[in-house]
């Protein structure tokens, strides 16, 4: 019993004190009151703003995203009430608006209202897309954005569908996205076979542009190389072509047009020459000059770290067979010629001809000269070769013959 | 004579003859140069046109994570930049109804929607002064092509003042949200969409803030080295001078000292490390001999136009942020009598400024107490609320003092602070009938028995008579800048004053 009473004490303890704890009280009359219930409009509607208020020379200051406006009342209706006409552009822009409700520097009122995007009349689906080129297979991926827009510009709210159609070859594939966060994306994977994949999007009777990826061969993979020539010879006049295969990715695209080819060759001397050619159709070419002697070559193409030809040789023949030459005497001149290729022609103007010229004192000099109709002529003059037994060695073409003992007086 | 004149004639115009041909080298000369200025090699590709942004709000981003394309740092940072130069020239075509740089960085689309509202604007005459004061980004969505952005700005401040035809109508500050869409478009990121939406209310942490405690009365002096007053924290500051000051004052028994940090002084919006170390050693110096400091920031400060907050505010996050752990801090005193740039700078404006820094303080640093330090006790009672201690400055006799005080106790309940009060010895050329040494003890006796029996802070002006005032302080008069040289208790030789040996007494 006596525990009761302590109970009954402190509960209505409790319950006075409970009481007495003043709730907070607005202390001050609001100076205005919102008469317009309604709080979410609609954009490019009317927006018309009412308040209950006694202050008869009021504004309203209108503020959104891009900037802040002060509105003037609309010829009051009744005393006591004032009535504002948001106009444009506020009244189309979506999106969150604040107002606030002043007098000469007082704020009677503050509040927000909400305007939604005219989702009746989605007028723009505007698209991105990128990157515009990607590598076939299916790893490869572009991106296609969407950001669509009603006719006031502003962007639809979540969960609008949109469709997204997609083309490639004679295959269309349709699918509805969803607008998130203002916009909507897809990937749109690479196919194996390289051509163009179209995508646009749509709602009702509204399309985005039309959007191009150009789908082109992955890596090229690694390929084979020949050679064509109209002869053999290694006369430093006609031109080898070098010619790829068909070069083509994994999945048998051909690669891009242009891709660059690079013809490493490597003499049997241990030279090394180059030349490159870009693919057209998947083949590229490229033409070199014939040896001046007889060689053999090694050759290797390359695309840059991606792929490589297995190696081909390519060999040169002679392309002179005798060099008949004349030594006179009492001239000291020595008279080389008529040089006549494999068919008996006349070599062309200006092949090189070298004599070597040594004697038993092993002085050697080089001289070199340039043909003309077949003739070389070189003078040995006495106050350069002392009289004595030299030795006289003609080269042309990679081919030599030696006068051995010749007397100069 | 005859011949005389001749000579002169001959000497006049082979002079004559001189001085043109000098004026005609002058001016070919002067030709030369004027057809060499212009056009330097050095400038071809405007690299040297890089200037500092004068627009700083507090922007993070707090979340860079999205489905598509992990964001780079330099692009984060790219973005970021071309986003706050759209806000900056909105709130400037805003403030000025021009259209400049507008197309910089707004779409075609974004700048239709724009150019709407301006010309509506320019139509009424309405003009905003605005800034926004933070942005806290969070990345949505990067495509997979690096040219498209779009993020959310969370809990924008925006403060405003709004002129109607050249009056102002209002001042607020408001919070918002955006969503941002951004386009790569020749270099830029310009805005494509910027929408307001719905707040999400910022979860408050129902932790009860608890304040620093404040001494019981706290017996301060306003302190300034003897030889560079009003240049505590420049290139002659000496901590060993600083030292021995603190022990001075530690050893009249007063329990805080007052100081100051200058807004340029300390670099503006981009505070200088070595001023805020030297404040910091200050602080230190102060920890270790039991003295409680009150830092006086934004000193000298005079702008406060709306578009300048955000590197006001850049500058007291840094010095705040600094500071706001340090054993000896007692307060923040956010600005040295802001009531006398009321005439010049519009009281509105002032009183604009200091409440919306006031509620800034109070957001980086919960923990110390608020005081602002008027001039006089009538202006101390305009902002009341937002201060944890109200501070006043008074220089009158002791009657006008007492009634002011009065009137102020009257109107706040808050704890009150007389945090500048002193009498200058001077007599002399400028004021014949100056108090001495004498008066000075009196005054100081009058004015801490006072403060003593009615438990009101103080704070004196100050340890020590200066040799030089610099203008800013007090202008140019001689007679102003005789009076404020000797304020010290101590003079310019070292010397104490009379009254200097009554204080310790006094203030037990």
């Amino acid at each position: 019993m006596r525990v009761q009473k302590v109970y009954i004490l402190i509960l209505t303890l409790v319950l006075l004190l409970g009481f007495t704890s003043i709730p907070k009280l607005q202390t001050e009359e609001s100076a205005a009151v919102l008469l317009t219930r309604q709080d979410i409009y609609t954009a490019g509607n009317s927006v018309t703003l009412s308040f209950k208020t006694e202050a008869q020379s009021a504004k309203l200051i209108v503020s959104n995203a891009l900037g802040t406006s002060i509105f003037e009342a609309e010829k009051t209706t009744a005393s006591g009430k004032l009535q504002f006409l948001i106009t444009e552009p506020y009244c189309k822009s979506s999106g969150v608006l604040n107002y606030t409700l002043i007098e000469e520097g007082q704020t009677l009122l503050s509040g927000k209202i909400q305007l939604k995007a005219d989702t009746a009349k989605i007028s723009k689906l505007e698209s991105y897309l990128g990157p515009q080129r990607i590598a076939a297979g299916g790893e490869d991926f572009a991106q296609f954005t969407i950001l669509p827009t009603d006719q006031y510009d502003n962007p639809l709210p979540d969960g609008t569908e949109i469709l997204l159609n997609t083309g490639y070859a004679n295959s269309n594939s349709q699918e509805v996205l969803k607008v998130n966060e203002f916009i909507s994306w897809k990937n749109v994977h690479a196919t194996t076979r390289s051509g163009r994949i179209f995508v646009a999007a749509n709602r009702d009777t509204t399309t985005s542009k039309l959007q191009t990826i150009y789908v082109d061969a992955n890596l090229a993979t690694d390929f084979n190389i020949d050679f064509d020539r109209p002869n053999s010879l290694a006369d430093a006049d006609q031109l080898t072509t070098l010619k790829t295969s068909s070069i083509k990715d994994r999945f048998n695209n051909v690669v891009p047009d242009a891709t660059l080819v690079n013809f490493v060759i490597v003499t049997n001397t241990g030279a090394i020459l180059q030349t490159s050619g870009n693919t057209i159709n998947g083949i590229a070419e490229a033409q070199i000059q014939h040896p001046a002697e007889p060689q053999s070559w090694t050759v290797t193409a390359y695309i840059t770290g991606i792929a490589k030809s297995k190696p081909i040789t390519i060999s040169y023949d002679k392309a002179v067979e005798n060099i008949p030459a004349n030594w006179d005497a009492s001239n000291r001149r020595l008279n080389v010629g008529p040089l006549n290729g494999m068919l008996n022609q006349t070599l062309p103007e200006g092949t090189v001809v070298t004599l070597k010229i040594s004697n038993t004192n092993t002085k050697i000099e080089t001289h070199t000269k340039k043909t003309e109709a077949g003739h070389v002529v070189f003078d040995l003059k006495k106050a350069f070769y002392p009289s004595g037994i030299y030795s006289l060695e003609i080269s042309v073409l990679g081919v030599s013959r030696t006068l051995n003992s010749v007397n100069l007086k | 004579m005859k011949n005389q004149n001749k000579n002169i004639y001959r000497a006049l115009l082979i002079l004559s003859f001189i001085g043109m041909n000098l004026l005609i080298v002058f001016a070919i000369g002067q030709i030369i140069t004027y057809l060499n200025t212009g056009a330097d090699k050095s400038k071809m590709l405007n690299l040297s046109l890089k200037s500092e942004s004068s627009y700083k709000p507090h922007l993070i981003w707090s979340d860079t994570l999205n489905p598509s394309r992990p964001l780079e740092k330099p692009t984060q940072k790219r973005v970021a930049q071309d986003y706050l130069n759209a806000w900056y020239v909105r709130e400037v075509a805003l403030a000025t109804n021009e259209f400049k740089g507008i197309e910089d960085y707004y779409s075609q689309s974004a700048r239709d929607k724009f150019e709407e509202l301006l010309n509506h604007n320019i139509q009424a005459q309405t003009q905003i002064e605005g800034t926004s004061l933070n942005h806290n980004l969070k990345l949505e969505f990067y495509s997979a092509d690096g040219q498209f952005i779009s993020f959310k700005d969370q809990n924008v401040h925006e403060s405003q003042r709004i002129f109607s035809a050249g009056n102002m109508v209002l001042q607020q500050t408001i919070e918002a949200s955006y969503r941002v869409i951004m386009l790569l478009e020749d270099g830029f990121w310009r805005i494509r969409q910027l929408v307001r939406i719905p707040q999400q209310n910022a979860v408050k942490t129902s932790d009860q803030v608890v304040l620093k405690e404040i001494p019981e009365q706290i017996k301060g002096i306003n302190y300034y080295p003897q030889h560079h007053p009003w240049d505590t924290f420049g290139d002659t500051f000496e901590a060993s001078v600083i030292k021995e000051d603190f022990k001075k004052i530690r050893a009249l028994h007063f329990n805080t000292i007052r100081v100051f940090v200058g807004y340029e002084d300390f670099g503006k919006a981009e505070v200088k490390q070595e001023k805020l170390d030297k404040l910091k050693k200050l602080m230190d110096l102060a920890a270790a001999e039991n003295l409680k400091v009150i830092v006086t920031l934004f000193d000298f400060y005079g702008n406060y136009s709306v578009i300048d907050w955000s590197n006001t505010f850049k500058h007291a996050r840094t010095v705040v942020t600094a500071l706001k752990k340090h054993p000896a801090l007692l307060a923040w005193d956010l600005k040295n009598e802001p009531n006398l740039d009321f005439d010049s700078r519009d009281k509105g404006l002032v009183l604009f400024w200091l409440k919306n820094h006031l509620a800034h303080l109070k957001d980086l640093d919960p923990n110390t107490a608020l005081t602002i330090g008027w001039s006089n006790a009538a202006s101390a009672s305009l902002i009341t609320d937002e201060v944890d201690l109200v501070s006043f400055h008074s220089y009158e006799d002791f009657e006008s003092f007492k009634r002011s005080f009065k009137e102020l106790r009257a109107q706040t309940s808050k704890p009150l602070m007389l945090q500048e009060f002193g009498l200058p010895t001077y007599s002399g050329i400028w004021n014949p009938m100056g108090a001495d040494e004498q008066d000075q003890t009196a005054y100081y006796t009058q004015f801490l028995d006072f403060t003593n029996a009615n438990e009101l802070h103080y704070a004196l002006w100050t340890l020590y008579d200066f040799e030089q005032i610099p203008t800013e302080v007090v202008g140019r008069l001689p007679w102003r800048k005789a009076k404020q040289k000797h304020f010290g208790l101590i003079d310019k030789n070292g010397t104490a004053k009379q009254a200097l040996k009554n204080i310790q007494e006094l203030q037990d």
